[in-house]
């Protein structure tokens, strides 16, 4: 899969020009029963218009993880394009991309480099915040945590 | 989560179908089930302790696959209003992180299928 494709991207610029509040509106509910705005498209925008996150700025050709790093922080993409590099992969991936979040909740090092290839406009999902969060949940909502997290794990 | 609803499943019987309107999620606390693509094809297990459905935190979401019993079933039942709930009640950036988790889920498999 050495093919420098764009695998996973959603329509920022058209999302963004949405609005913050377009999910709870009349026209966002008709979009969402219909089907025009899929699944990645609704987390994206209720993730990007998020006041609970951070958002930054990488810029063209540094590395916002290297293989065998442990993360810090997890991010979402919110404009741009960075390139992963795995082993024999090497791919690209757009804006809707979250990068690091199972890995790091469960405590395992990066297994690809990612690195800008444009200016990035992240989210950053910061692990001591979540961490936190996490040791206070009750059994079974932790384990529902797990187990999307072991299904985005999974080879 | 001990104020949510048991609902007892028998084997073969379908939980939920492709094209239903994703309203509920799913702790197996009994059994297992199978996985049903929309053409009726199985595709994966889900063994006890772990979760289904998911997608319900999307409220207004659409089933993507059926769910079918396994042997008999028992299971947590959460509406999408309650988990939402929930969520919130523990931390407003748990919501943040269980839809990231969704999307990094969307995401691999976009890479994985493409």
């Amino acid at each position: 899969m050495n093919d420098n494709a764009l695998k996973f991207s959603v329509d920022a610029e058209r999302l963004s020009k949405l609005g913050t509040y377009f999910l709870q509106s009349k026209e966002g509910q008709d979009a969402i029963s219909s089907g025009s705005l899929k699944g990645p498209d609704r987390l994206f925008i209720a993730l990007a218009s998020s006041t609970l996150l951070n958002t930054t700025v990488v810029l063209p050709g540094k590395k916002i993880i290297e293989s065998g790093e442990q993360f810090d922080d997890a991010y979402l993409i919110l404009s741009g394009e960075i390139q992963i590099a795995q082993k024999e992969k090497s791919y690209k991936l757009g804006a809707g991309s979250v990068i690091g979040l199972s890995e790091g909740m469960v405590g395992l090092a990066s297994k690809f480099t990612a690195t800008a290839l444009t200016s990035v406009k992240v989210k950053i999902i910061p692990f001591h915040r979540v961490d936190a969060i996490i040791k206070v949940l009750p059994p079974e909502l932790r384990a529902i945590l797990i187990t999307i997290i072991k299904r985005n794990l999974a080879p | 989560m001990s104020e949510f609803t048991v609902e007892k499943f028998m084997d073969g019987q379908f939980i939920c179908k492709s094209g239903d309107p994703a309203t509920h999620l799913y702790f197996l606390q009994e059994g297992e089930v199978e996985l049903i693509s929309e053409t009726g094809q199985f595709f994966g297990r889900i063994p006890q302790g772990q979760s289904f459905g998911e997608a319900a935190i999307l409220k207004g979401g659409i089933r993507g696959a059926s769910i079918r019993a396994s042997g008999d079933v028992v299971c947590k039942v959460i509406s999408n209003d309650q988990a939402t709930d929930l969520l919130t009640s523990y931390s407003p950036l748990l919501v943040v992180i269980m839809e990231a988790l969704l999307l990094q889920q969307a995401m691999n498999n976009a890479v994985k299928h493409s």
